[in-house]
């Protein structure tokens, strides 16, 4: 190969002095083992004495890959992450003669040893290369044996059946697009599977099939509240059989929606759409909801929902200053359930105010309120947000004003959300006209329920 | 004020030992001091009682210092950092603070308008952060009647957890809601966990760029904030046993280490190392099922109750049956360190800071060190990866030293 262009250059090693004393004395010694072994990153600036001319691919970590080397074969491959080891796989030293395709930063690794004839600037590399497999041992394995035998390697899968699982079982990606609607099978056998085999010893709970999914299942009951409770009643002269009959009413009840569930998997899917993982096709989440036997307007709002639920991919991203897009059927996004995209906009605010929407209380509802009543607390304008910057006494500014709006758009009457809606009153704001307008603004819409007269 | 007696054997499976006079009903929470060995368990006998633990070698004695009474039962409790004052709340909707050290009386000083679930202080801020089955979480500026702020939930608050400026709040219905308290009148983000059951337990990862959230499922997961670490994020399962599936009462991350640990209905607790997805340990099982866990300032005392409180002094129980926390030591953090030219001198397996094991390099330098430096202790190194052969337990060992005559 002619040498032209650029001229010898002497590869400069770019250990810090101080280390790369160390390492050549202890090189020196034949007993060395790479104790040393640690993470370094090393980033090694070596010139190439072919420098233009050389047919192999010159890349630095972190840089693109652009080919300047005119050589077709030597394909640009797109480098990873900054590799803090610089060259693991070059301590193989096979002689290498067709071109690299890995970012190498020595330039061309190995293969300089071929070239080397004499470039003083290389003597030193075998031994380099020998410092650098001395030097860099990825230390990251490392067994543990402990009591129960479990013989672990980093990424093993032994275990041992009798002991607790110890090794993590699922290393999902939190962002995992749910398709319940393309792939309902495999949710509806997760969905089954579950019920079948994971089932907790606590019942009182909601239950979600897919990972940061919305719940299939609402209505949580936590130990305290249940224990805190029975006190409670206690105290109060109740006795104990009494506590116990209503414990296992709760109970029952919740073990029938699983029951339910697991006769008709209907998942709650997530997103529709790939991009958005916590946008929700918060329509089927009525589907579970229809199986246990809701009001006949309830499965209206089913059937209308999954025809929307396939439209949702117009709106992963509605913007919360348009009340009126609630209005419109096709927006499935208003059925979003809790998992929240808004990470960037202050109007964050929005859903703690709906919590007080969510009217779920824990005793003895179904969990039905809990489910209407979560696609509501999703909407709200940030403009009329009077949460943020009120002082402490006005905190419980709670607006069910969209919600309203939204399910009656979809058809759902007043009266049925109304019926769901057992907000504690709050406000003493009474205007018992509001209840019977047809159709509400934004604000307008009473914190307590309405009276019963004007529920049908 | 109450006296009680001093401190007594058990019969626990772990050799743990049990506090004096322990409370006659569950404990719902335990707390250690950040200043000193003072523990505080919240029971549901109304009671918030302190004990004042000691450690002499290797064994441990609690002495009862003092306990106030709530109206109803206790649910909660935190230290403030200055360790003087603990702040309790519970079912009698109202959280109290009591300045213990100084033998005050407790006050009120916060209140809800439901039990108090979990309840957390704040030093940044000089704030009591209190979350409730209202579905509110209030900030409390102890000097003011009124709470500085008022933060609505989606659901009710089941689990608290603050590493400033990170804070977290499970509740009901898989929802999780973070916090940047830095801007803490908005949410930061809210995520449904990814665990298929009720959220019980959170805790903050000490470097603030995640979470552990368990759940009533015998399953933990382990959930990095940031987008691009989202990869690095996975669920495990624990606690189990056979087809029972127990719940995963508490977590806790060791003080020092990066490990933590968790705390079940099956009565055992478990050490754990999110980075390298190990089990560290398992402890045995006790008969009845752990409610609350807390460690001490520095990791050496691990608290768990159940009916009783048991404490786990990690320097009494032989070596051979603890778990090993170990360091990760890693240089390119640190590439001045390299630089200075360590070198590695001894391999010492540190238990809980004590060096239990030392292995001697063969090769060290003989012409350059006189024989008196091998003695010397490892006192420079700034964290160890360890290694070791002869117990069945392998992990790598570096401990670097910085000798004076080799820069």
């Amino acid at each position: 190969m002619t040498q032209q262009g650029s001229s010898l250059h002497k590869p400069q090693f770019d250990f810090p002095p101080k280390i790369k004393s160390q390492i050549q004395s202890c090189l020196r010694r034949k007993n060395s083992v790479g104790i040393f072994s640690v993470a370094v990153p090393i980033f090694f600036h070596f010139s190439c004495q072919y420098g233009t001319r050389c047919k192999f691919l010159h890349t630095t970590p972190q840089q693109s890959q652009s080919n300047r080397f005119g050589f077709g074969a030597q394909t640009s491959s797109p480098n990873p992450q900054p590799n803090p080891f610089g060259f693991d796989t070059q301590t193989s030293r096979t002689p290498n003669q067709q071109p690299n395709p890995q970012p190498n930063p020595f330039g061309f690794g190995v293969q300089s040893s071929a070239h080397s004839r004499g470039g003083d600037g290389f003597v030193s590399k075998p031994n380099q290369v020998k410092v650098l497999s001395v030097v860099i041992q990825a230390v990251d394995c490392f067994v543990v044996y402990g009591p129960f035998d479990n013989k672990w390697s980093r990424f093993s899968n032994v275990n041992n059946s009798s002991a607790p699982a110890s090794r993590p079982a699922n290393n999902q990606p939190s962002a995992a697009n749910h398709t319940c609607t393309t792939d309902i099978e495999s949710c509806k056998r997760v969905i089954l599977e579950d019920l079948e085999n994971e089932k907790p010893l606590w019942k009182l709970t909601c239950y979600g099939h897919s990972r940061n999914g919305p719940c299939d299942i609402v209505g949580d009951i936590s130990y305290d509240e249940l224990r805190a409770l029975a006190y409670d009643d206690a105290k109060h002269g109740k006795d104990i059989a009494s506590i116990v009959e209503r414990e296992r009413n709760l109970l029952n009840s919740k073990l029938l929606e699983f029951q339910n569930l697991a006769q008709k998997p209907y998942p709650v899917s997530s997103a529709p759409t790939p991009s958005s993982q916590n946008m929700f096709g918060g329509g089927s989440i009525i589907a579970p909801v229809a199986n246990n036997g809701f009001s006949s307007q309830v499965s209206s709002f089913s059937q209308l929902s999954g025809s929307s639920n396939t439209r949702s991919a117009a709106a992963p991203n509605f913007s919360f200053g348009q009340p009126n897009a609630f209005q419109n059927n096709t927006q499935p996004s208003s059925f979003q359930t809790n998992n929240s995209p808004f990470n960037t906009s202050g109007a964050f605010g929005i859903q703690p105010q709906h919590s007080t929407t969510q009217s779920f209380s824990p005793f003895g509802t179904s969990s039905n309120n809990g489910a209407l009543s979560a696609p509501q607390n999703s909407f709200s304008t940030p403009a009329s947000l009077p949460q943020t910057g009120n002082g402490p006494g006005k905190q419980l500014n709670f607006f069910t004003n969209e919600p309203i709006t939204a399910s009656s758009a979809i058809g759902l009457t007043n009266t049925s959300i109304q019926l769901i809606n057992n907000i504690p009153t709050e406000n003493a704001n009474v205007d018992d006209g509001v209840w019977t307008k047809a159709q509400w603004n934004v604000g307008e819409i009473p914190e307590e329920e309405p009276p019963t007269i004007y529920i049908n | 004020m109450s006296a009680f007696g001093g401190s007594t054997a058990n019969a626990n499976p772990n050799r743990s030992v049990e506090v004096a006079s322990p409370p006659s009903d569950s404990v719902s929470s335990l707390c250690f001091s950040s200043k000193a060995n003072h523990l505080v368990a919240t029971s549901w006998d109304n009671q918030v009682r302190c004990w004042e633990v000691q450690k002499q070698g290797t064994t441990i004695t609690t002495v009862p210092k003092a306990s106030i009474s709530h109206d109803q039962p206790v649910l909660c409790s935190a230290w403030k950092d200055d360790g003087t004052t603990v702040f309790s709340g519970g079912c009698d909707k109202q959280v109290k603070m009591w300045p213990l050290l100084s033998g005050g009386q407790p006050v009120t000083v916060a209140m809800h308008d439901a039990p108090v679930k979990d309840l957390a202080w704040i030093p940044e801020m000089s704030l009591l952060v209190t979350g409730s089955w209202d579905k509110t979480l209030r900030y409390w500026d102890l000097r003011q009647q009124n709470p500085t702020w008022v933060q609505q939930l989606p659901e009710r608050c089941y689990a608290l957890t603050v590493k400033h400026p990170l804070m977290v709040v499970g509740t009901a219905d898989r929802n999780l809601v973070i916090f940047n308290l830095q801007n803490p009148q908005t949410e930061f983000k809210r995520v449904v966990s990814p665990l298929k059951y009720q959220t019980r337990c959170l805790a903050a990862f000490p470097d603030q760029q995640g979470f552990l959230v368990g759940s009533i499922e015998g399953r933990v997961g382990v959930h990095h904030l940031d987008e691009a670490q989202a990869s690095k994020n996975f669920t495990f399962k624990c606690h189990r046993d056979g087809n029972d599936i127990y719940s995963v009462n508490s977590l806790n991350f060791h003080p020092v280490h990066q490990t933590f640990a968790t705390a079940g209905s099956d009565g055992a607790f478990n050490f754990w190392d999110k980075d390298s997805k190990q089990r560290l340990k398992a402890m045995l099982r006790c008969s009845q099922p752990i409610t609350s866990s807390a460690f001490n300032h520095d990791g050496s005392i691990y608290a768990y109750s159940f009916l009783g409180i048991r404490l786990e002094n990690f320097e009494s129980a032989p070596f051979s049956d603890l778990s090993i926390f170990f360091l990760y030591f890693t240089l390119y953090l640190k590439p001045q360190f390299v630089m200075t030219g360590a070198k590695v001198l001894k391999i010492t397996i540190h238990q809980q800071q004590r060096p239990i094991f030392t292995y001697t390099n063969p090769w060290m330098p003989r012409s350059r060190a006189n024989p008196g430096s091998e003695q010397a202790t490892e006192s420079e190194a700034s964290a160890l990866l360890l290694m070791k052969r002869n117990y069945r337990i392998c992990t790598w060992a570096i401990l670097l030293r910085v000798l004076s005559s080799n820069t």
